[in-house]
């Protein structure tokens, strides 16, 4: 039995649940939106075992009986169901323990989760990230973070274009550094920035679901492709895109390095040679890359937690390879 | 703590720690009858009123500078070890602005935190983490399967949500007697049976924190019993001096982490 939690309608849940569905796999949908509902006990006994059941619309499952999850949780307060209540409410109070308890059940539960909630984190720091990036051998651009408007200067006058954006894992829109910017520095002493070296090329989003890879080539000329429509006025293009061996090699063995089942790598080719790494996203929304190029993400992480031979490798065994 | 007007030399040893944390000081003034005398205590608060920090990055390496209201400089190519005792950026001055503002400021403190910590080449105890700047904190839950992977004996541990988060707990909620063992790297004090010695270093391999406070229930007859706990940030007076000489040595161990 696998376990899909998250919200169905959602599009990278919609189409793993019909992927699953496709390969006639037993599979339970946990609807995060009927929470209230559900009730969830973990234990660990005496010899470390874990176990528990899963009570979901007065059905009963024993923990026991799932050998794969697929997650993709929200914070419970933007539930529609649970919008308004007060923090202190009883529906939210038992929401949080519902995701708390499902969340360490995943981290410590036998069988192939996508992903341990451990290795979700890594994100959440930029400059972070990006050196566990380096040490797999990618590059990554050169940055600065500060609270120091004059190292600021000093960086912008050594590149040709400089970018900004948030250090932290909270979404922003990357942004070129103008003269206009310039003005606004001094607010940086309050809390430090990322600037970044501007590079050109062109951008490859990787999906890896433990050693199978989906290249996708980006066309765009907005600095963010997310927000093209905005910045430029046309949509980004996407294609599939024929990866180098070894850049893949590099990403299946970053995703591994950091505990992740499934990834979704942002790389950019520069035309001086370099593949740059800007991010590794552990809870990649691949709909939008599946959806225009084919490509068979969904099905791959049906195959991966089912432990088909096509997708047999775990994180913890490619880290482990020489 | 040194005064800015006495500091000319680089600081080698850093203690990063709560502005509360009595412990960090003690250890401070350990360590540096040591011999780590150009060590300096430097609180979340201190950090949260640089004056200019500057943390550069590239393929190859990092630079960390970070200038303090006193006057006192963290230069990342001097150090030579870190005492990591921070639990959560400086926030104090922010919550004025209100929580939207507050919230993304201490995203991004941590987030800069998380990463000049990781940029430097000497050791750092904890190294920080996601999910905590002085090292990730797992739940009982898995606190307990990680114990039992180990091999100490541990109680069964139940936790519960949604329509469960009112029911009687099953495990037995008996307040015990405990004692507080502090594992540094290899070393474990105080001194304790093989079994559970071995037992205590391995938890601290398998959880990624080779500073790791572990609690352990007493028994009737004053032996150890099971595993109660475990903190990335531990009372390390528990381990007397000879914790203190573990430190020192883990904290002299030449560049053990690079870029």
């Amino acid at each position: 039995m696998l376990l899909l939690a998250g919200i169905p309608s959602e599009d990278p849940m919609a189409l793993v649940i019909a992927a699953a569905e496709q390969r006639g796999v037993d599979y339970l949908v946990l609807t995060q939106r009927a929470v209230r509902h559900a009730g969830l006990l973990v234990r660990v006994d005496e010899d470390g075992e874990v176990g528990g059941r899963l009570e979901v619309d007065g059905r009963g499952l024993p923990l026991a009986e799932i050998r794969g999850a697929y997650l993709r949780l929200i914070d419970a307060r933007v539930l529609p169901e649970l919008a308004g209540e007060p923090a202190d409410s009883e529906p939210l109070a038992r929401a949080h323990s519902f995701t708390e308890a499902l969340y360490t059940w995943a981290e410590i539960a036998p069988g192939r989760i996508v992903n341990r909630p451990s290795a979700m984190g890594s994100n959440g720091s930029k400059p972070y990230q990006a050196r566990l990036a380096a040490r797999c051998g990618f590059d990554i651009p050169e940055t600065l973070v500060t609270n120091d408007p004059d190292a600021v200067h000093a960086f912008r006058a050594r590149h040709d274009e400089v970018i900004y954006k948030s250090t932290s894992g909270i979404r922003s829109i990357v942004q070129t550094l103008t003269v206009d910017d310039f003005r606004r520095l001094e607010a940086s002493r309050w809390c430090p920035t990322q600037f970044q070296e501007k590079v050109g090329g062109f951008d490859v989003r990787v999906h890896v679901v433990a050693d199978s890879v989906f290249a996708t080539r980006v066309t765009s000329e907005a600095t963010d492709y997310r927000y093209a429509q905005s910045q430029v006025g046309q949509a980004a293009e996407l294609s599939a895109f024929d990866l180098p061996d070894e850049v893949s090699k590099r990403c299946v063995s970053l995703t591994a390095s950091l505990g992740l089942a499934f990834s979704g790598v942002d790389l950019r080719f520069v035309p001086d040679g370099r593949v740059v790494c800007f991010e590794v996203n552990p809870c990649p929304g691949f709909s939008y890359y599946e959806q225009h190029t084919g490509q068979p993400i969904a099905a791959a992480v049906v195959e991966y937690l089912t432990g088909s031979p096509l997708t047999t490798t775990t994180p913890e065994e490619l880290a482990a390879e020489p | 703590m040194t005064s800015a007007a006495v500091v000319s030399a680089p600081i080698e040893w850093l203690v990063l720690c709560e502005p509360n944390d009595v412990v960090a000081l003690w250890a401070y003034q350990g360590l540096r009858r040591r011999g780590l005398d150009r060590m300096e205590v430097v609180t979340t608060s201190m950090l949260g009123h640089a004056l200019r920090v500057q943390h550069r990055q590239t393929g190859t390496g990092a630079r960390v500078w970070i200038e303090l209201a006193d006057g006192r400089v963290i230069d990342g190519s001097s150090l030579r070890g870190v005492l990591n005792r921070m639990v959560t950026p400086w926030m104090a001055h922010w919550w004025q602005h209100g929580p939207a503002d507050a919230s993304y400021a201490e995203a991004e403190l941590t987030a800069f935190h998380l990463a000049w910590l990781t940029d430097l080449v000497c050791p750092v105890l904890n190294p920080p983490s996601p999910f905590g700047l002085s090292g990730r904190l797992p739940p009982p839950l898995e606190w307990a399967k990680l114990a039992a992977e180990a091999g100490l004996p541990v109680r069964a541990t139940t936790a519960r949500g949604g329509s469960f988060f009112h029911e009687e707990p099953i495990a037995d909620g008996t307040q015990r007697p405990r004692a507080s063992v502090v594992v540094v790297g290899k070393h474990v004090s105080p001194q304790l049976p093989r079994d559970w010695a071995d037992g205590c270093r391995e938890l601290s391999r398998l959880v990624g924190l080779p500073l790791l406070g572990i609690l352990l229930d007493i028994d009737d007859d004053g032996g150890a019993s099971s595993f109660g706990g475990a903190t990335p940030v531990p009372d390390l007076s528990a381990g007397g001096s000879e914790c203190l000489d573990a430190l020192a040595e883990t904290l002299r161990a030449p560049l053990a982490r690079g870029a």
